[in-house]
């Protein structure tokens, strides 16, 4: 049986130290590598969609229901109900839960982890695409916007907060970004999927011409595009026995392999060949798979693959998209063989408990440490300063 | 929303929540038949005594309460809006609402996780 240690965060500080390292990620190293830590998140206000969102949405906002029989649930339009649980945290995990709420503890935070530049997206508000209605989620995408350019734009050179857009609704999706762009966000997070659905085939998709005139305002504006976990569909696809594994592998991580096929392989960076997307916090590890499997489609099934492409999906891949991290030892390993030590983006998932902070130095010396120095500097901040446009400060 | 001349007065409690903090509250008025919101009136926290003109469209109120603030709002409806103070502290916050949407989903099933 796998123990339940004492401290059950004891690993996180295990490392194998740094012999041969020229620079490291310790924060108090003169000669740190330039990090940039591409998903972390906000700590909205509780009742921010609650004061903000236009009074016809009001009552459609998640909320908690009480059942006959007293259980609490949490209800979001596009989620199964999910049973509220009474967990009281301690220690490390406690600080986690109560970390990012202000601006100054955040900035005191990444100094601690070694962080130069966060990426910043919601966390309650990653709920703002789970539901069916983009016109209703465009609503709430409005609300976190005009909150994060109040809360994260005052220190530039530290936070970059990403701009929400409900790409289903493609003519408000469009006057967002314009107005987006006008606040001065310099990136946007899209869902997974266009429309909150099981994806059965039924809903509109990327891949779909209806979605040029999206694309043509995002290159025209020249904002990078994010794709976080669990924003294309309910995430709580397995229940009982293993559930809590089977959700976070299945129905939350692996969903990103999903925009990825859908847009390397449909002729949409061939028509918008300076679109930059991201995927966010589904790891790398696939990746080398996920390029193979689509090249190997358009190869074998090559009496089905429509439209022919003037790359292969793996090349529009290596040119066009990037994929964040956190603590990913297969991807690592592949990185080199399948030339994508230029794509992928390191992460500390600040504040949530999968993430690394405080001790994101330990977990990038156990996982990079078979990497060049070059690569590691790539990948801990200099690839996103080329993602999202960030000048690197010179030592 | 136009106001009438009717006036509400809730007394907000002096509650904690599970973080230690005051209780962050908001009430805002129902305006439909099916549990649709209107304006918010009230949003502090900790314990007050606030007065409200009751708008004419108003079929009730939503009383809004945040016991663990990484989680979504407990809340009770009121209607019709009542004719005496609202004791906030005395709501049954505990109990089914009337407009559940939990009834859309279908809640007898094991959880998930």
């Amino acid at each position: 049986m796998v123990a339940t240690p004492a401290n059950p965060n004891a690993w996180r500080t295990e490392t194998p130290g740094t012999e041969s390292w020229q620079r490291t990620a310790r924060p108090g190293d003169p000669n740190k590598y330039f990090m940039v830590s591409c998903d972390c998140h906000a700590q909205e206000p509780a009742d921010l969609w609650a004061k903000r969102i236009e009074p016809e949405y009001r009552h459609r906002i998640p909320r908690q229901e009480v059942d006959d029989d007293g259980v609490k649930w949490q209800v979001t339009e596009g989620h199964r109900p999910t049973k509220i649980r009474d967990l009281k945290f301690e220690g490390e995990d406690k600080d986690r839960n109560e970390a990012g709420y202000d601006i100054d503890e955040r900035l005191r935070h990444m100094d601690q982890d070694g962080v130069d530049v966060e990426l910043v997206f919601p966390n309650k508000g990653l709920s703002m695409w789970a539901t069916p209605d983009p016109v209703f989620s465009q609503a709430m995408c409005r609300v976190w916007n005009d909150w994060a350019a109040e809360t994260f734009m005052s220190h530039p050179d530290r936070q970059v907060p990403t701009a929400a857009i409900a790409s289903g609704d493609i003519e408000g999706a469009i006057a967002e970004i314009d107005r987006v762009a006008k606040l001065g966000f310099r990136c946007l997070t899209l869902p997974n999927r266009p429309v909150w659905g099981p994806g059965d085939g039924s809903e509109d998709n990327y891949n779909q011409s209806k979605f040029d005139p999206l694309w043509a305002k995002i290159e025209e504006v020249d904002l990078p595009v994010t794709l976080h976990i669990s924003t294309g569909k309910d995430p709580r696809g397995a229940r009982g026995r293993g559930g809590a594994i089977i959700n976070y592998a299945v129905h939350s991580l692996s969903q990103s392999i999903e925009p990825v096929a859908t847009i390397c392989s449909s002729g949409v960076l061939e028509r918008f060949p300076n679109l930059r997307f991201a995927t966010i916090e589904a790891g790398i590890g696939w990746v080398p798979w996920a390029l193979t499997a689509m090249d190997e489609a358009y190869h074998k099934h090559h009496m089905f693959a429509f439209p022919k492409l003037e790359l292969l999906p793996s090349e529009h891949y290596r040119r066009s998209f990037w994929a964040s991290f956190g603590e990913d030892p297969p991807g690592l390993a592949l990185a080199q063989q399948f030339d994508l030590t230029d794509n992928f983006l390191w992460a500390n998932d600040y504040p949530h408990h999968e993430g690394t902070w405080p001790h994101s130095a330990a977990a990038i010396e156990r996982t990079m440490s078979e990497i060049s120095d070059e690569d590691r500097a790539k990948m801990l901040g200099l690839n996103a300063a080329r993602f999202l446009n960030l000048e690197v400060p010179q030592k | 929303m136009t106001s009438g001349s009717r006036q509400l007065t809730c007394h907000w409690p002096n509650s904690d929540n599970e973080h230690g903090a005051p209780m962050l509250w908001l009430g805002s008025w129902l305006v439909g038949a099916s549990g649709e919101e209107g304006d918010w009136f009230h949003s502090d926290r900790g314990s007050a005594i606030s007065r409200h003109a009751v708008p004419q469209a108003a079929t009730g109120l939503r009383v809004r309460r945040w016991p663990n603030e990484g989680l979504e709002s407990e809340y009770v409806d009121l209607t019709p809006v009542p004719r005496g103070p609202v004791l906030v502290d005395e709501l049954p916050f505990e109990r089914p609402q009337s407009f559940s949407m939990l009834e859309a989903h279908h809640v007898a099933q094991p959880d998930p996780a």
